[in-house]
């Protein structure tokens, strides 16, 4: 009967945990891997994030005009936008004034951006561009193959070959990785755990010994149950503690804010993290952009500056690299909203980052520098930073072999 | 090795578009092409092997189980065409035969659903919150078992509630008709004699997505209309009048921002995803190719084979002015506020487009230009296509034969104008002889597997918010997924770590039930004159799977339940064997052969 009460315990907490919860995703590996692993966070914003609403020259009248106040930053005024220094020349750059977290972490040269920079190609779908940065692609021919970017960087690199190689924060695993049969998805370490009874797990262990998708999913799965569950922190009686970040760091109570908790403490748990994958989704604002980016901004910016100064011990050995699949037009719709666009802005976080400035080049905001006279031209494709972090941070000599179709690497000196 | 569990595990996105199945017929060439600019036909040369870091293409979806033993179609259908069998389908099912009861399934009788009715009567939810003050008035507080009240109202109604809101009613209530119609959905499904129409309606709701809690009042309250008089009324029937309905109801408006489309520039959310998600679908997306509607092959004769950004601007200036009365504030006036769909003309784009290379010309009455666009697509073959494939993905496996989507579009086209098209679709496909070969390949969804447990245990059940929160847990938070893509079919999604263990947890909670909100009938049934445990267990899997487990699970079964007992089953009805055969009926429900259809 005791194992039952554990279980409607375990029940309650984890729905309590989910209410609210979304789907996304991390990665980890072998605990005894060295001290000097390097773990890679792959952040997902999707949905289209307007990088123009988070960082843009205040003062280009082509900006002001293309904008409605409620899809801009402002140059003045009680929600003026947050100076950036070594911008690009000629422009007063400034982040959203809700991302007062991103500009600690610029002004202390942790984070990088990458203006300018997205898929080459100009699709305006959501999914269709998602896959394509999942999968590390241009070209939609090779939208229906198999493995991630992620998953071959893992396998290139010989990374990722331990216990749990790579995780995804939340509830399942997404394309980037989706090659991968080690991929553990998982919202939260805690309630990453089957409430039933030793025996149970047993005849479920025998039951999923067979070949087929289930089988293997079901055999994976009891096997990162127990090693889990075999490193969290419990009481006396067998429950779980809940994780007690850093003192003074208070991450927010939100989607992604919990998500960065739990890779805080999947990191901190010595597991051997070495890959995570997180998604963040809610960007999609064709309407009444304002008050939702702004919430949005602010969720990105205080989960990320909590999530760092929450890792103080492993921020030399952390990079994080954040991507929309595209930015949003530059003339704001009728809705007080921006449709679907192209170029956006990158973020690089990391202990090893070239931080404090921006990167690549910034094509301009006029008409005839627009693509296709509507959107932020593309500058920097996307795969180029993902590369300088395979080649300096592991080794890769070839990166752009990781990235099919892509002939050659151009250097962003996003790393250190 | 990798290469290996790649090739099982890789199948997210395992659809195959035209494109890439003209792909595959070309890889077994030798010769090598580098991806880039190209027609259609040009990019369909040789690829194979100049791509082997990308991995393997995919082309079909992996066994979920191997070597299953495949039921009957009797079975089959059940589990496809219903939410799974309770006791005594299979054999009423198997005497009648499936085409009498397909018949029956596509052909229901509202007036006849006595079990599902009496649900629905006696059904309460509690609603509780505090009174709170709203200027000088005092909000009372309420805390109360309420039956179903706004299932069935009018919009008048509904709306009244987005009004109340402005005068302090609490967010409870204005969030009540989701609630409602989320726990009408699981009595429906569970006990609605007319299972066909319940299944289609899930996916009807999963094609036409909508993320019911997005903040808005409108879209909540309206919530009810949405799922009766658009969704579930036109689950059977005609596609063109179908979106029609969608196109003008209030939760889509909202939620693909519509409503506030004005000229110009306009909001092209809506008539994006009309064209990538509710009718030609992505694989009829021609961006990367053509910049200009007249390359699109086809165009020249009026006949475009898909869609680009052009068609997208266009089709949402067509837009323009259908918006919801909503009391906003219009060109020097205000909108009526009564909560119906409204054209509002003053934000309608009056000029000429241009759309599917089909002209319109300026100044059309009313209407008009949207309606045209809606014809447009809804006749449109890339439509049969996308529509017809994602059908048998629900109903047949997530990567369904090629002939068998074929014969589905056949039917769609010849039908298309049709009041019963859809339900004409779905007897092609159950009828097919695909239908009786595909088995194990897809994955139930995690309300499908749920309600298969409520009615193979035949459990009692009131939902209630945990029942919503399981869910939630097992990835499928009713009416809330965040993207208008709706859930993917594909297994690979379903079964990640978080993915399984949620779900065997769940099967746990169902079997072990909760007080007034699942319970299995009490006292538990029991196999009529069952000697042994093999017996015990042989019951309980012909009654869940409607077919027997592989005898490996089988033994690991008898041997688990049957480990406190050497000697032998305890008295039936007894303590301990009723202890064991929960033990027995969770185990059941966590195998994966619970879990495919």
């Amino acid at each position: 009967m005791s194992t039952r009460r554990e279980f409607l315990v375990g029940c309650s907490t984890a729905i309590a945990a989910m209410a609210g919860a979304r789907f996304g995703t991390l990665a980890f590996a072998d605990s005894n891997s060295s001290a000097n692993e390097e773990i890679l966070v792959f952040l997902f914003l999707r949905g289209g994030m307007d990088g123009l609403n988070l960082v843009a020259p205040v003062d280009d009248v082509n900006y002001i005009t293309a904008r409605t106040p409620e899809t801009m930053i402002s140059g003045s005024g009680a929600t003026a936008g947050l100076p950036l220094g070594n911008a690009y020349p000629g422009g007063d750059f400034r982040l959203h004034h809700s991302a007062g977290g991103l500009k600690e972490l610029y002004d202390n040269k942790n984070l990088a951006l990458i203006h300018a920079s997205g898929l080459t190609n100009g699709t305006r779908s959501h999914f269709e561009a998602q896959d394509l940065v999942d999968l590390g692609v241009a070209d939609m021919d090779y939208l229906h193959y198999n493995t991630g970017w992620l998953d071959r960087l893992i396998s290139a690199s010989n990374h990722g070959s331990g216990i749990i190689p790579v995780v995804s924060v939340g509830g399942s695993v997404p394309k980037s990785l989706f090659g991968d049969p080690g991929a553990v998805a998982m919202s939260n370490p805690a309630t990453f755990a089957f409430y039933g009874t030793a025996d149970q797990k047993q005849a479920l262990e025998s039951i999923y010994s067979g070949k087929g998708l289930l089988p293997k999913a079901g055999a994976q799965t009891i096997q990162n149950l127990d090693l889990i569950q075999s490193k969290i922190v419990k009481d006396k009686n067998g429950r779980p503690l809940p994780y007690s970040p850093t003192p003074s760091v208070n991450y927010p109570k939100n989607s992604l804010g919990n998500m960065m908790q739990s890779l805080a403490e999947l990191i901190k748990m010595e597991v051997g993290l070495q890959f995570a994958t997180v998604d963040f989704g809610g960007w999609d604002t064709h309407q009444i952009q304002g008050p939702q980016f702004n919430n949005q901004a602010q969720e990105l910016s205080d989960s990320l500056a909590s999530f760092w100064n929450d890792i103080q011990q492993y921020q030399k050995k952390v990079t994080l690299v954040c991507v929309s699949e595209f930015g949003r037009r530059v003339k704001a719709n009728q809705s007080n909203g921006t449709d679907h666009g192209h170029g956006n802005v990158m973020l690089v976080l990391g202990g090893d980052v070239n931080g404090g400035k921006m990167h690549g080049t910034w094509p301009g905001l006029a008409t005839q520098q627009l693509d296709q006279g509507a959107d932020l031209a593309v500058t920097t494709d996307y795969r180029n930073v993902l590369a300088e972090i395979a080649q300096k941070k592991y080794g890769i000599a070839n990166p752009a072999s990781l990235f099919p179709g892509l002939k050659s690497v151009k250097e962003v000196g996003v790393l250190s | 090795m990798k290469d290996e569990a790649c090739k099982s595990i890789g199948l997210a996105g395992t659809e195959l578009s035209r494109r890439q199945t003209l792909q595959i017929a070309g890889t077994g060439a030798a010769g090598l092409i580098a991806p880039g600019i190209g027609t259609k036909k040009a990019k369909t040369k040789k690829r194979g092997s100049t791509m082997p870091a990308a991995g393997t293409l995919i082309t079909s979806a992996p066994d979920l189980i191997v070597t299953p033993n495949t039921p009957d179609e009797v079975v089959l259908a059940l589990h496809r065409i219903a939410f799974g069998p309770r006791p005594g389908d299979v054999d009423r099912v198997r005497s009648i035969g499936l085409e009498a009861y397909l018949h029956e399934q596509l052909h229901p009788v509202d007036s006849d659903d006595d079990e599902c009715d009496q649900h629905l009567a006696d059904f309460t939810m509690r609603i509780a919150y505090p009174a709170t003050k709203q200027g000088k008035d005092l909000m009372p507080a309420i805390d109360e078992d309420r039956p179903f009240t706004c299932l069935n109202q009018s919009s008048d109604d509904l709306y009244k509630l987005v009004e109340g809101q402005n005068r302090g009613v609490n967010y409870q209530e204005v969030q009540r008709p989701i609630e409602e119609v989320k726990a009408a959905k699981i009595i429906r499904a569970t006990y609605s004699k007319w299972q066909l129409r319940e299944v289609m309606t899930d996916f009807w709701h999963n094609h036409f997505s909508i993320d019911a809690y997005i903040d808005d009042p409108i879209n909540k309250v309206m919530f009810p209309i949405y799922d009766r008089d658009v969704i579930r009324k036109n689950s059977l029937g005609n596609f063109r009048e179908f979106i029609g309905l969608v196109a003008k109801s209030q939760p889509m408006l909202v939620y693909l921002n519509n409503y506030s489309s004005k000229a110009s520039p306009a909001n092209e959310n809506y008539a994006r995803e009309l064209f990538e998600l509710h009718t030609l679908g992505a694989e009829h997306y021609y961006n990367d190719l053509y910049q200009e509607w007249s390359k699109v092959p086809g165009s020249a004769i009026g006949k475009p084979e898909g869609y680009i950004d052009q068609d997208v601007y266009e089709a949402a200036r067509a837009f323009t002015g259908w918006t919801i009365a909503n009391g906003a504030y219009g060109r020097g006036e205000r909108l009526p506020s009564n909560g119906e769909f409204y054209y509002y003309d003053a934000w309608h784009d009056p000029y000429q487009k241009r759309v599917l290379a089909t002209d319109f010309d300026p100044y059309q009455p009313p209407m008009a230009d949207g309606e045209r666009v809606l014809d447009l697509v809804a006749f449109h073959p890339g439509t049969a296509q996308f529509i017809c494939k994602k059908i048998c993905k629900r109903l047949v496996s997530p990567n369904p034969p090629e002939s068998l989507v074929q014969k589905a579009v056949h039917t769609w086209t010849t039908y298309q104008k049709d009041p019963v098209q859809i339900s004409r679709v779905i007897h092609t496909i159950v009828t097919s002889d695909e239908f009786k070969t595909t088995y194990g390949k897809g994955m139930k969804l995690p309300f499908e597997a749920t309600i298969a447990f409520f009615r193979a245990t035949e459990s009692e059940v009131h939902p209630d918010g945990g029942l919503f929160g399981m869910l939630a847990q097992m990835g499928e938070s009713m009416f809330n997924w965040p993207t208008p893509n709706g859930r993917p079919y594909d297994a690979s999604f379903w079964s990640g770590t978080m993915g399984m263990v949620s779900r065997w947890n769940s099967m746990q909670m169902l079997t072990y039930g909760r007080p007034g909100v699942f319970e299995m009938r009490d006292p538990l049934p029991m196999p009529v004159g069952a000697g042994s445990f093999d017996e015990v267990c042989r019951y309980w899997e012909d009654r869940m799977l409607g077919r027997h487990l592989d005898s490996a699970s089988h033994a690991t079964l008898v041997a688990h339940i049957s480990s406190p007992f050497p000697t032998g089953v305890p008295d039936s009805g007894s303590a301990p064997y009723i202890d064991r055969t929960k033990e027995l009926i969770s185990l059941i429900a966590m195998t994966p052969d619970f879990h495919i259809r």
